[in-house]
């Protein structure tokens, strides 16, 4: 009776215990020394796809699909607490508890966890490629940037050069004709720019002064420049009249440059014993002269297509007559065309107004103040245009 | 983006602001595909603020390449200070400029 008793307690701590580790979502199974499957719950048959088959006949090797033991077993080797096995397609995680002489296996189903450890390590490969390229074009960059550094600093030497060559082009000295005082001024927005001026005294006693104004800036205008400047000192050398020299200058310039490129240009021809000053104009800004007997400043100009643009063009001619006083003033249009931060121009009323209150100083002086005006009139704002002034006054 | 109106056959386009060496080369490229579809094209300054050579250049590279695809380019409505330009320049012989949008489009 006690026995029985006993047994019927033994019984229901039993039932207690399988129902407890059915309750369980992990699988779990206790093994006995000779690998026998002494007890197991209701999960480790889905986990493990067993339906259908007696666990406690299988050995629990045969649960992972193995024919013989196990080779990380934890009755081989009782330090393994957990490994890795498969079955039924999924991936399990097997935590191994010694108790005793058996070992309890409990399976965890980590399939998912695995697969996402395996996304994430070929995310990271992945990563670690691009990584990778990313430097490699990385460095590639800084060697173009060096290579670019260098190329620029190149150009930047040649532009020098260019513009020196330039400067030397510019006439080395002013006219020294008795009864009339000369004043210049250039500066270009880079290093080299596209307008000049030139002083060119004729085998007959003229002289050929103007300036000019090449469409652009940098090499290309300085060459065309360059160009203008030598037909001007060979093929017009000594004829009078400026509207058939730069009827001439443009013939010539249009049979050879056959890009867009265009030059204006507001050419002189001065008769310093008669006092006379011829004149034409290739679209380029009306020449400022100060008539002293009257006391203002008139814009003259004479009807002229650019140079270099359209063959086949005529000139107008003009001549102004110079008293004592008078001051010529020729330029370009980087002159009144300079701008402030505000983009309003330096404009023709304030260059009229600055040469008329300086006419009476030295024109290098006069020009020296126009100059100072124009900066304090920029407020440090960069030239977008070269700048040239020549400009003279009858004694 | 320049304003464009087609009148009758004929675009007439409102060209506004600075025209420089950059604004000048967009507007010939703008204009020069224009021409794709039409023969003719009025340009309108009446909100041209400021035009400097290298703008001016633009617009004869853009005449030059209207002349030769024989396309026909038109100006009006020009300020009197951008007027005086292409008479002092002589380009008032090469280009048409009209006064008014009307005579322009004729």
């Amino acid at each position: 009776m006690v026995l029985n008793l006993k047994r019927k307690e033994s019984e229901k701590e039993h039932r207690l215990i399988l129902r407890t580790i059915n309750s369980l979502n992990d699988s779990v199974m206790v093994v006995n020394p000779d690998l026998s499957i002494n007890v197991s719950n209701s999960s480790l048959i889905d986990m493990c796809g067993l339906e259908g088959r007696k666990v406690s006949e299988l050995k629990c090797f045969e649960i992972y699909g193995y024919t013989e033991q196990c080779k990380d077993c934890a009755f081989l080797d009782p330090t393994i607490t957990r490994s890795f096995r498969e079955a039924n397609g999924k991936k399990l995680t097997v935590t191994m508890n010694h108790f005793d002489r058996y070992i309890v296996e409990s399976l965890r189903d980590t399939t998912k966890e695995l697969k996402l450890i395996d996304e994430i390590k070929k995310q990271q490969e992945t990563l670690h490629e691009k990584q990778r390229q990313m430097s490699l074009l990385n460095e590639d960059l800084l060697r173009m940037n060096e290579k670019l550094k260098k190329a620029h600093k190149i150009i930047d030497e040649e532009l020098t050069q260019v513009g020196e060559i330039q400067a030397s082009l510019l006439p080395e000295s002013l006219p020294q004709i008795e009864g009339y005082d000369f004043g210049a001024f250039y500066v270009p927005a880079e290093h080299a720019g596209g307008d000049y001026y030139d002083c060119i005294e004729m085998s007959n006693g003229y002289w050929g002064l103007g300036v000019a104004d090449v469409s652009g800036h940098g090499i290309p205008a300085s060459v065309i420049m360059a160009i203008t400047r030598a037909i001007m000192r060979s093929y017009t050398y000594d004829i009078i009249s400026p509207a058939e020299a730069v009827a001439m200058v443009n013939e010539i310039l249009c049979d050879n440059i056959h890009t867009n490129d265009f030059v204006t240009m507001f050419y002189t021809v001065f008769n310093s014993k008669m006092n006379t000053l011829r004149y034409a104009s290739a679209g380029h800004n009306p020449l400022l002269f100060y008539d002293k007997s009257e006391m203002l400043v008139k814009k003259i100009s004479a009807h002229g297509m650019f140079l270099g643009a359209f063959d086949m063009v005529e000139y107008e001619e003009g001549t102004l007559e110079i008293d004592s006083g008078d001051v010529v003033f020729l330029y370009t249009d980087g002159l009144n065309e300079a701008m402030n931060r505000s983009r309003d121009q330096y404009g023709y009323d304030r260059l009229i107004s600055k040469i008329m209150m300086f006419s009476s100083l030295p024109v290098s002086e006069m020009i020296e103040n126009i100059m100072n005006d124009v900066e304090d009139f920029t407020q440090g704002n960069p030239f977008e245009d070269d700048i040239t002034i020549l400009a003279f006054k009858k004694l | 983006m320049l304003e464009v109106q087609d009148k009758g056959g004929k675009k007439l386009v409102f060209v506004k602001g600075e025209i420089n060496a950059q604004t000048g080369s967009e507007l010939k490229k703008d204009v020069l595909a224009l021409f794709e579809s039409a023969d003719s094209a009025v340009l309108s300054f009446k909100g041209v603020v400021y035009m400097n050579s290298s703008g001016l250049r633009e617009i004869i590279d853009l005449l030059k390449s209207s002349n030769k695809a024989k396309k026909n380019l038109m100006l009006c409505e020009m300020s009197s200070d951008i007027r005086e330009m292409f008479t002092f320049t002589g380009l008032d012989k090469v280009f048409k400029i009209y006064d008014t949008q009307a005579q322009a489009l004729g």
